[in-house]
């Protein structure tokens, strides 16, 4: 069965059917049952998944599972040129554990969803169109299709923050997508060039074709001697090489989308407008859209190029870390403090990619699972509250332990993990991460020992605000701005305990049980690994 | 050579426009049905005629040249016409639509089939007179003062750039003894004999003459104003039929150039206009609030992409430049049809007016989404493999010649789109996301042909994206130069 092509489908699809049914509440119920069916088929898929993938020189078809493969246009250029796209879609661990986060966190969103009133039929159908392309971009392989479903999920987001969205909607969901197209206008560069140099064997002696196929990418001799890309062109620009500029443009479009600092100006904006359900996806799974095409684009297809600008990478990776704690410290409103909490921790992932050992690759990936699912949680409580009194001050809000004991519990829980705590996912995973980058300082010498010493002063950071946070607003003498708000402040319904508690679970789970995660991303990291260490 | 003999030449080349003689028959039956009653009688008459005598009968009697040799272009023309036809046929108020209304039109078809056939630069000119002269009375057609103001900007700019092609034209013939963009060996012979100023000059003042045919800077200030004054459905005829016309033609000047020496010199020319074309016109599409203002500035910016390929005409940059060149034309019939639409059925003329509209027609919403997703050039678009393509000549270009410009080029272009973007959302931005202040008056007439219109464009232009193949084919199976 093709059962990637199932996952990837069944939203579309959906969402045309959707969109020919009459609106009404029911539609809710339909989405989450379309990413309900989704779980089903990925635990089905998890069962046939195998975690023992042997690890080669370099990338093959047998590196992946699930494969399906399919032309889809050979697209003549000129005479001799041919741009061949092709329907490739495949897994390996890292983008299995992510299309994995993806459909729980799309379940939780659904779920949470039920509370949207306004034009609920648009509502469904951009969210299932969204949900097609998160899965699609995870699974593709051919970055033609690759950049086919990152860019269609601009659009859905578009209008999801846009309609659905706080007061400012309009400003934040614009600045969204300028932000991030322009990231992959810088993509679709790097693209260009790919597709341009490469000169791929089609099988039939002499002849060569154009290729976006991931994994003929990812092999030095599949590149025309002559292409900028080649690994051995000795022209240069700026003194980097066109290879290292590769790099550097596929680095700063995925950093918008991660975000890195200093472009992380979006993300704050983009939360604090949209609606709990969106805002959950954007910090579960948008932003590991960006981890991720780094790892695929940028070090897959350049690894030796992205390890001789570790140096850079992680620097822009201890910035982001400190400067989103110290933001997150400054901020009032709660759902500022959880973006920027994000820019934090996504600095992780750049810190563990560029110390390029095999506790900091599998840090990174580890991180971007965790925070995919303590950042939502977090949100998920800032949404709780705003719904009982449509504010999110800080300030507004003291001592609410004494009348939203469960709230309270899911709070403490979700800023316990943020701020790394063992015994929770964040805490194995920016554990790794640090190793990582220590041994690179005493290994591979890609990373000097103060990053590291750095990016540890900022956990101290997070752990200040998320304590802060949680003194300030849960316990002491209960009070709020207004006397209206005791009255509406009433504990967690059981649809919001269904969704905090799962993903407190979760979170538990692989805090406590990492070999469940660190199994399913070995093999890939190695593999990974593999080529960054040549 | 004898004027004498050149005149008989061109009679022979005259035998090829059978079409024209059509076309011209069409002219001839339109006015004098206006002498008959069979307006009166049969109030479509005249939209039915126009289709017959300007869209299937050229096709018709030349059916072969759609798909093979040289005038591969003319199916534009002919779809053109059948898009304008059908959207006259469509209207309700026919008032204003008299023959003179469709023979006007037919003169700028008729114009624009010599342009796009010949290679002659005084027949050209006939064809570019036969385009503007009835496109300024078009422009009035309104017969208001801002409408006669535009009319007039429209009419001057024409008369001086006329006036400077032929100019360039008289110093071409000086340089090389040909009136003809014939053998190009021979004209590069000639041309390399002249001296670069020389040839500056001369290319200089024939490309500014074809720039204001294709509303390219510096000679582009007349269109935001006819765009905005014409009625729409002719403006959706300006911003196809005359820039498809001056393109190809211009095409066939660049093949010429780029084979002499003087070409480095004279590629700054096109670069310029190229440059300053898409930043002036996406600069100034952001401080627009009228939808066909604003769609006149982005038709700009889209006319300096399209000379981004000319910078670097290679075999496989020519056929990225036609495959924008269809698109564009596709998605620009299809905005023009839309902003008629909304126009008529919900008197829209400013961005502000889209307010709340996307959920009083979400089809036709939905539709126009599309298209500007498409005029921005994101997937799953066709424009987004036009633009992909036109980004991969740049490259090409940056690759093959080593020079810097083109890498300048590349990161300006990838910068306008962002910029482009911004402007082409402000309308589903007030379609989807703005409640409607008042309720407007809505026009209770049914828009089946238009919607059914909108429908096949935007259709094929999503099925460019997905199946590239089949447009490119087309393309790349035409030898359209010689």
């Amino acid at each position: 069965m093709n059962w990637l092509t199932i996952l990837i489908f069944l939203p579309i699809l959906s969402a045309l059917v959707v969109g020919l049914l009459p609106t009404g509440a029911y539609l809710k119920k339909i989405n989450i049952a379309v990413a309900g069916l989704q779980l089903v088929v990925f635990s089905w898929m998890a069962i046939g998944f195998s975690t023992d993938v042997p690890t080669s020189s370099e990338y093959s078809e047998a590196s992946f599972q699930f494969v399906e493969r399919a032309n889809w246009f050979e697209l003549g250029l000129g005479a001799n040129n041919s741009l061949d796209v092709d329907y490739f879609v495949a897994v390996d661990g890292i983008s299995f554990s992510l299309i994995g986060l993806s459909i729980v966190i799309l379940i939780i969103a659904a779920v949470s969803s039920l509370s949207i009133q306004k034009n609920i039929k648009g509502y469904v159908v951009l969210f299932l169109l969204l949900n097609g392309a998160i899965i699609g971009c995870f699974a593709a392989l051919d970055l033609f299709l690759f950049y086919l479903f990152f860019e269609f999920m601009l659009l859905p987001m578009y209008f999801l923050i846009g309609i659905w969205g706080g007061p400012r909607r309009e400003y934040a969901s614009i600045k969204f997508f300028l932000y991030t197209l322009l990231g992959s206008i810088l993509i679709l560069i790097v693209l260009i060039a790919l597709y341009s140099s490469s000169y791929v064997p089609t099988g039939v002696e002499g002849v060569y074709s154009h290729s976006l196929n991931l994994i003929d990418l990812s092999k030095a001799a599949n590149y025309h001697v002559e292409g900028l890309l080649h690994a051995e062109q000795s022209g240069t620009l700026l003194g980097l090489t066109w290879r290292h500029w590769a790099f550097v443009l596929v680095f700063i479009g995925f950093g918008i989308k991660l975000p890195m600092f200093p472009f992380h100006t979006w993300l704050p904006d983009a939360h604090v407008e949209a609606p709990t359900p969106i805002s959950v996806i954007l910090a579960g799974i948008l932003l590991k859209v960006g981890g991720y095409g780094l790892i695929r684009m940028g070090y897959m297809l350049f690894p030796s190029e992205a390890n001789d600008l570790a140096w850079w990478v992680a620097l822009m990776g201890v910035i982001s870390i400190i400067y989103g704690g110290l933001n997150a410290l400054g901020s009032n409103d709660l759902k500022k403090l959880i973006a920027y909490s994000s820019v934090g921790h996504m600095g992780f992932v750049l810190l563990g990619l560029a110390s390029a050992t095999s506790e900091g690759v599998l840090g990174a990936t580890y991180q971007m699972i965790s925070h995919g699912l303590i950042s939502p949680m977090l949100f998920l409580v800032s949404g709780v509250l705003y719904d009982r009194t449509h504010n999110r001050e800080i300030n507004n809000y003291s001592g609410l332990a004494s009348k939203m004991k469960l709230l309270t519990v899911a709070a403490v829980v979700a800023f316990f993990a943020s701020l790394g705590l063992p015994m929770f996912s964040g805490f194995v995973a920016e554990l790794l991460t640090l190793l990582g980058s220590f041994k690179s300082g005493a290994t591979n010498g890609l990373l000097p020992h103060w990053m590291p010493v750095v990016a540890t002063f900022g956990i101290v950071i997070s752990a200040a605000y998320a304590l802060w946070t949680i003194q300030r607003m849960f316990f002491g003498p209960f009070s709020v701005k207004e006397q209206s708000w005791s009255d509406q402040l009433y504990d967690l319904t059981s649809r919001e305990k269904f969704m905090l508690f799962s993903l407190a679970g979760l979170i538990l789970f692989l805090g406590v049980f990492p070999s469940f995660l660190i199994d399913m991303l070995d093999q890939s990291v190695a593999q990974l690994l593999i080529l960054m260490q040549n | 050579m004898e004027l004498k003999n050149l005149l008989e030449n061109q009679i022979v080349l005259l035998k090829d426009f059978l079409p024209v003689g059509v076309m011209a028959l069409g002219l001839v039956v339109l006015l004098m049905s206006e002498l008959t009653a069979l307006k009166t009688r049969y109030p479509n008459a005249f939209a039915w005629i126009f289709i017959v005598f300007f869209s299937v009968g050229p096709l018709f009697v030349e059916p072969l040249s759609v798909l093979e040799a040289k005038g591969s272009f003319n199916i534009l023309l002919s779809l053109s016409a059948l898009v304008f036809g059908l959207q006259n046929w469509s209207l309700t108020d026919k008032s204003r639509q008299n023959s003179e209304y469709y023979a006007l039109v037919g003169s700028i078809f008729i114009g624009a089939y010599v342009l796009l056939n010949t290679s002659h630069f005084l027949v050209a000119i006939i064809g570019l007179e036969l385009m503007s002269i009835p496109a300024y009375l078009l422009t009035c057609w309104n017969t208001k003062k801002s409408s006669y103001e535009a009319g007039l900007k429209y009419f001057i700019y024409g008369g001086f750039s006329t006036a400077v092609l032929l100019y360039g034209v008289s110093w071409w013939y000086g340089a090389t003894g040909f009136l003809e963009l014939g053998s190009i060996e021979v004209l590069v012979v000639a041309l390399n004999q002249s001296s670069t100023p020389f040839v500056l000059m001369t290319a200089g003042c024939i490309v500014i003459g074809l720039a204001y045919k294709i509303a390219a800077f510096p000679m582009h200030f007349w269109s935001p104003d006819a765009y905005q004054e014409a009625p729409t459905p002719v403006v959706g005829l300006f911003a196809v039929v005359p820039k498809i016309a001056g393109f190809v033609f211009l095409e066939k000047l660049t093949l010429v150039l780029m084979g002499t020496t003087h070409w480095q010199s004279v590629q700054k020319i096109y670069l310029l206009l190229a440059v300053l074309s898409l930043l002036l016109g996406n600069l100034a599409a952001l401080k627009q609030n009228k939808a066909k203002r604003m769609m006149a500035y982005s038709s700009i910016a889209h006319t300096g992409f399209m000379l981004f390929p000319l910078l670097h005409a290679s075999e496989s940059n020519l056929s990225y430049f036609h495959f924008y060149l269809v698109l564009y034309a596709f998605m620009n019939m299809a905005l023009f049809l839309f902003l008629d639409y909304y126009e008529r059925k919900f008197d829209v003329s400013s961005l502000v007016d889209f307010k709340g509209l996307g959920s009083k027609s979400v089809f036709m919403g939905v539709l126009l989404l599309i298209l500007l997703i498409s005029l921005t050039g994101l997937p799953p678009t066709g424009g987004f493999i036009a633009k992909l393509l036109i980004f991969t000549g740049m490259y090409e270009g940056l690759v093959q010649s080593g020079d810097l410009i083109f890498l300048f080029i590349l990161i300006l272009a990838g910068i306008n789109t962002v910029i482009a973007l911004f402007y082409y959302l402000k309308i589903p931005y007030f379609m989807f996301m703005k409640k409607e202040a008042v309720v407007k008056k809505i026009n209770p007439k049914s828009f089946l042909v238009v919607n059914f219109l909108g429908f096949i464009l935007v259709f094929l232009i999503t099925v460019s994206f997905f199946m590239p193949t089949w447009l490119m084919g087309i393309i790349n199976n035409v030898n359209f130069v010689q």
